[in-house]
């Protein structure tokens, strides 16, 4: 009965939400003077929310485009069951209710370019992706994590080279991979560069895990680092790498989280690992969705083509907070405010494991082996 | 090579392989103690999972370390009792129960930490207490033996003594005898006056237990979360590891140490430049070479009978 009653809550709490979502977005459109230009977009989960990753991103940009560009947006999980995907993609633009299909390309890439097909009529914008092939109706973003990465590796170089509480003499930084796969040599090519712009003889030591889930393993890689000589690590490793922020608080070293903002989920529940995060490297989908959505508006969005967003154009960055402010020095924030500037003004390239061959990739990993 | 002597030639990387050998350790128990009760232990990974994901969700619910591995051992009990029931009452095949528990344990925890924690990845965002590492007081000060030996974690040197107390019980006590009699002739036992089915529990209860401290160690003393999936197939490895040890509490004990030094020493070769796709084969190629030389061994031994 308990149950019942905690079930017809929820629904009806549920209900009221979506009312008041709707409430304010057509109160929007119909008060705002310039209705004609404002779009509507549906935001198709591939997963659930909650992920504290992409999702949450990407939602955070769709209830600010109906915040600040007066969109009418709608949100729809559609979980992890992959038979369902179709139908309701295929729905959504048989109905052609709304101007933009968004949805994560990395997931749902393949199966949305052939509906998208399908349908010629319907806009589908496809976030961490990079579209081949002739598609005028699809817009895909990718993201230059390696832009990012270099900025982390400022600062771990600059880190390893400070007075910082737990900097110790050695040059040494670290690097944990969950496995050796093109991304993640994206996001250690970014960060050698970056760390080898402060310093040319900096050493780089590299693990990889082997696994993306086996934070127990991820500990064990980060604890032998440490044991080197190493006092800050970049783990890219997804859940694998938490066990390296546990390693860091233990043994008294630094870490830079990745895909969000970590310090900030430690906030309040354990200060010595939201300290222990100096910062993270952030792929920003939610600032890339409201630029998409503002450029559609204008009449500028390249359709039937990808773009690759860095830190010019917010697409990446690293997750400025209160720790951050609090724990790393004045100057390291400027070397790193410096940094952001020469790439994104494009005084400095960073290399793209993705675009650059093997060979290319390998030499830089090799420069820096200890 | 001297670096690489250099690297495992310390006190530091036998502490190290102690560690990494505890979550095997337990499961190969766990999986002993099932195997000589005669029932299969394929969902000992399952187990071990759910398990893993109560021990810090009791401990944040109790706030206390002992709350979350009692609620983990209760855990593993309830988890082998419904296994067993399904299999010994219902009469469903073991290998299909089993898969079918480690299957459910994927979902299972995901779904129980987005409700408790608010996150599908872990439960890093709950406070939960976490069993203490100790320094044991007279050997911590001796020189090599004290950096090897003392300061590991409680749940560590409790996989040890368990590693005795079960030899003792499996081969000195009647209760011990029983179970292996359960395990190896139901039938038999049951012609002699033995209650099979209680025995049957017991074992279960037993082997739950093991589990249940394994998942426990992986969640609240090796780090002080439940992720998903964070068993990682410790579980099957101390399958093989019980396979390698014969059934024999210290020969598990010996493999999973082999196991141990095989992870630890991926982990540590690295960072001496030698091909990651090679090194992160070593611990599966120890397996494969340990399991050939002990199903050559066994079956020398049963052309012998």
């Amino acid at each position: 009965m308990k149950k019942r009653i905690l079930t017809v809550l929820l629904a009806g709490a549920m209900a009221i939400s979506m009312l008041a979502g709707c409430g304010s977005g057509s109160a929007e459109t119909t008060d705002g003077t310039t209705a004609e230009g404002a779009l509507s977009a549906v935001f198709v989960v591939t997963g659930q929310l909650g992920d504290k990753s992409f999702n949450d991103s990407a939602n955070a940009g769709i209830t600010k485009m109906a915040e600040t560009l007066g969109c009418t947006t709608k949100v729809i999980e559609i979980g992890r069951d992959q038979t369902k995907w179709q139908p309701t993609f295929e729905d959504l633009a048989e109905e052609g209710a709304y101007d933009l299909i968004i949805t994560n390309g990395s997931n749902a890439g393949e199966l949305v370019l052939s509906i998208a097909d399908m349908y010629p009529e319907q806009k589908f914008v496809l976030f961490d992706m990079e579209m081949e092939g002739d598609h005028p109706n699809v817009y895909a973003i990718s993201y230059e994590q390696n832009e990012a990465s270099y900025l982390a590796g400022v600062l771990a170089a600059m880190v390893t080279e400070s007075d910082m509480e737990f900097a110790n003499a050695d040059k040494k930084i670290g690097f944990v991979g969950g496995d050796e796969h093109p991304i993640i040599t994206d996001f250690l090519v970014g960060y050698i560069e970056g760390a080898k712009s402060v310093d040319p003889d900096i050493k780089v030591y590299v693990s990889y895990i082997g696994s993306w889930d086996d934070t127990a393993k991820g500990k064990e890689m980060a604890i032998a680092q440490y044991n080197q000589g190493v006092d800050i690590i970049f783990p890219a490793a997804e859940q694998a790498g938490l066990g390296c922020v546990e390693a860091a608080v233990e043994m008294g070293k630094y870490i830079i989280g990745v895909d969000s903002d970590q310090a900030m989920l430690f906030d309040g529940v354990s200060e010595e690992k939201a300290n222990a995060i100096l910062t993270s490297v952030l792929k920003e989908v939610g600032n890339s969705l409201v630029r998409a959505a503002s450029m559609e508006m204008e009449g500028t969005l390249p359709w039937g083509t990808f773009e690759s967003l860095g830190l010019a154009e917010n697409g990446v960055g690293l997750a400025d907070n209160t720790y951050y402010q609090a724990n790393v020095p004045d100057d390291i924030k400027a070397a790193v405010e410096a940094a952001r500037e020469e790439v994104s003004s494009g005084a400095v390239t960073v290399t793209s494991a993705l675009h650059a061959d093997d060979a290319t990739s390998q030499a830089i990993i090799d420069s820096v082996a200890p | 090579m001297s670096a690489f002597l250099q690297t495992i030639l310390t006190p530091d990387f036998v502490f190290t392989v102690i560690r990494v050998m505890t979550p095997i350790l337990f499961a190969a128990l766990s999986c002993m103690v099932f195997t000589k009760g005669g029932i299969d232990s394929i969902g000992i990974e399952g187990i071990m999972l759910i398990c893993s994901m109560t021990g810090p969700v009791f401990s944040y619910l109790t706030q206390s370390a002992i709350g979350g591995v009692i609620g983990a051992i209760v855990t593993g009990i309830l988890l082998a009792f419904l296994f067993g029931y399904v299999t010994l009452q219902l009469k469903a095949v073991e290998i299909l129960a089993g898969i079918a528990l480690n299957t459910m344990a994927s979902g299972l925890t995901i779904f129980v930490i987005y409700y408790v924690a608010g996150e599908k990845g872990s439960t890093q965002s709950l406070f939960s207490p976490v069993v203490p590492n100790i320094e044991i007081p007279v050997l911590s000060s001796i020189p090599i033996l004290g950096d090897i030996l003392s300061g590991h974690n409680i749940l560590t040197y409790l996989a040890i003594i368990l590693t005795f107390v079960l030899a003792y019980v499996f081969y000195s006590t009647p209760l011990g005898l029983r179970i292996r009699s359960v395990g190896e002739n139901a039938q038999a036992a049951a012609s002699v006056g033995i209650n099979v089915m209680k025995y049957k529990y017991i074992t279960l209860a037993i082997a739950g237990t093991l589990a249940g401290l394994g998942g426990a160690f992986m969640s609240m003393g090796y780090v002080s979360f439940f992720s998903k999936e964070m068993i990682a197939g410790r579980g099957f490895i101390g399958m093989a590891a019980e396979a390698m040890g014969m059934g024999n509490p210290f020969g598990i004990f010996l493999a999973s140490g082999l196991f141990g030094i095989a992870d630890s020493l991926a982990v540590r070769l690295q960072l001496l430049n030698f091909p990651t796709q090679l090194i992160q084969t070593i611990p599966y190629m120890i397996t494969i070479i340990a399991i050939s030389i002990y199903s050559y061994k066994r079956s020398k031994r049963e052309k012998k009978l």
